[in-house]
């Protein structure tokens, strides 16, 4: 396999864009990133996109294909990968194996999105075998009211209390200030977290991300061409998929077994292995990690299910500004989800450009020193995850 | 299934009081036995490794074999988490009420029965104060919302054991 170098990097700034399509989001992220390439359309030669189920791609996920028809219909193949808001990091995945295998020298890894309004419906086909749409029709426990149960069993078990959750949503937010293409730009006081509305008990408004539209596309190449742009290109570490196992104790449909050990991911926990074995580094070669916040509860539980610190941990690792970017575990330097809110497919390309831009030292106030190494993880419906690592 | 329900208001353990004199119609069909005195969730087990699956399927999650046959599930279980749904899910394909302004707060929960499964399913008490992790909880049928016929949906879910 060769190396591949991440040579482009570009985003759309995420927020609401009434008067926008979601091609002409993708077409401001492809021009940004081949602009920060160096090298123009003509020079690309495959595209992995990101599949939609709320906009473009012509109803059935064609959303490399609007791309294409955008920027110029020059034959190239396209792959549209769909793996619930796991998409993003997905495409990524293909992306990397289609240089690493030598099968392409320049590729596009683009995501574009523009969400409906409220809840995400993670199901609308009427098909009574899909325990997805079971759930939704016969309980009805939209996203956020399924990270209050796993919360809640937190709570439970270590003693989290409702200020430790603020106290990730006031962090999220004060680096979220910092950055130029995140959608909420304000600072949160604890107490205005703590006096948001309640969605899911105990899960506030601020404590959870709503939906935006956005767009994130990375330039990926073969060593040979990315040593002829720049003399300090980034690199592709490792890229992983993984599905979630049948016995990890959370239920995807109406019910599951209850797990012999801790209920967790198991599906981002594995892909993250893969991906620090593949990479062949350790958990404290890891500078930064930019990890999915779809809540606040996530920067909690993740890093202990993947091992960067002890179960009941991290409460006291955020209370200490270690999650911060000058930390000893620095967690989503970027805002995360939290300031940038979720354009869903495209999530996973907008966290790898933020781990890029944190490795070249382009990320100003909210620029972890000295980055040499950085992870970033994604979670899609289905049981979808993906992790990367990024290394200069 | 359409049940023309003419019940006696000396509910059976497993009903709540339905005075409506509309059709009770499960939300949908091949969940829980319904009509029924003592009704209780429908689960498939696997005859090669002996998991539980809710709802029943034609084939087990863990193993991917085909041997498998439908079971009843125990009508008591504990909360092993919880939570309270303040606002309306998306609907469809939610069945359930999603106006605004007559929307009542639900509870979830994951309750844990004897037969080794964790079952998603809504909660009779949507008071944060009367529920807890470990609660003895029992399985009810009760009224779910309205189809556009005016006939009434019903679902299962958990109760407080003894309330």
């Amino acid at each position: 396999m060769r190396d591949v170098a991440v040579l482009g990097l570009g985003m759309h700034p995420w927020g609401k864009f009434e008067e926008k399509s979601t091609t002409e989001l993708c077409r401001y992220a492809v021009e940004a990133a081949l602009a920060d390439s160096g090298l123009n359309w003509r020079e690309v030669d495959a595209i992995a996109a990101a599949s939609s189920r709320f906009s473009g791609g012509k109803g059935w996920g064609l959303n490399g294909n609007d791309v294409v028809e955008d920027m110029g219909s020059t034959g190239i193949p396209v792959y549209n990968m769909s793996a619930g808001c796991a998409a993003g990091a997905n495409a990524f995945n293909i992306g990397h194996m289609l240089v690493a295998s030598g099968s392409h020298d320049v590729v596009l890894v683009v995501g574009g999105e523009k969400m409906p309004k409220g809840f995400i419906q993670t199901s609308g086909i009427d098909d009574y075998t899909d325990p997805e749409f079971l759930r939704q029709r016969c309980v009805g426990l939209p996203g956020p009211g399924f990270w209050a149960l796993l919360c809640r069993r937190r709570m439970h078990e270590y003693g989290t209390t409702e200020e430790d959750l603020a106290a990730i949503a006031v962090k999220a937010h004060k680096l979220g200030a910092l950055n130029e293409n995140a959608r909420f730009r304000k600072e949160f006081t604890m107490e205005e977290v703590l006096n948001s509305a309640m969605v899911s008990d105990p899960l506030r408004l601020y404590e959870i991300c709503p939906v935006s539209d956005g767009a994130a596309a990375v330039i990926l190449t073969s060593a040979e061409v990315a040593q002829k742009m720049t003399t300090s290109p980034i690199w592709v570490a490792s890229s992983a998929v993984a599905t979630a196992r049948f016995d990890d104790g959370l239920p995807r449909g109406l019910a599951c077994p209850p797990p012999s050990g801790r209920a967790h991911h198991s599906e981002a926990a594995i892909a993250v292995k893969k991906a620090i074995a593949a990479a062949g580094v350790e958990h404290s070669d890891i500078d930064l990690i930019e990890l999915q916040d779809n809540t606040v509860y996530y920067e909690l539980a993740f890093p202990e299910e993947w091992g960067f610190c002890k179960p009941g941990e991290a409460e006291s690792l955020v209370a200490k500004g270690e999650t911060m970017p000058t930390g000893r575990l620095p967690i989503n330097p970027s805002g995360g989800f939290q300031s940038f809110g979720e354009a869903t497919t495209a999530q996973g390309i907008f966290q790898i450009c933020e781990v890029g831009w944190q490795l070249r030292g382009e990320s100003g106030g909210r620029q972890v020193p000295n980055a040499k190494i950085g992870l970033a993880q994604s979670l899609g419906l289905g049981g979808n995850a993906t992790a990367t690592i990024l290394r200069r | 299934m359409l049940v023309c329900a003419s019940r006696s208001l000396d509910a059976a353990p497993g009903q709540e009081v339905l005075l409506s004199s509309s059709r009770q119609i499960p939300v949908e069909d091949g969940l829980f036995s319904w009509p029924s005195d003592s009704p209780h969730l429908i689960a498939s087990k696997c005859s090669a490794c002996g998991v539980v699956t809710f709802p029943s399927q034609g084939s087990c999650p863990d193993c991917g074999g085909r041997e498998v046959g439908e079971i009843p599930l125990s009508r008591r279980g504990k909360i092993w988490t919880w939570t309270i749904q303040n606002l309306p899910p998306p609907s469809p394909p939610y069945r359930g009420n999603t106006d605004r302004d007559t929307f009542e707060p639900y509870g979830v929960a994951y309750i844990d029965l004897p037969e080794g499964v964790r079952v998603e399913a809504r909660l009779s008490e949507n008071d944060p104060e009367k529920l807890a992790i470990g609660l003895e909880m029992e399985l009810v049928i009760q009224k779910f919302g309205d189809d556009a016929d005016g006939n009434e949906l019903v679902t299962f879910a958990f109760k407080p054991v003894g309330d």
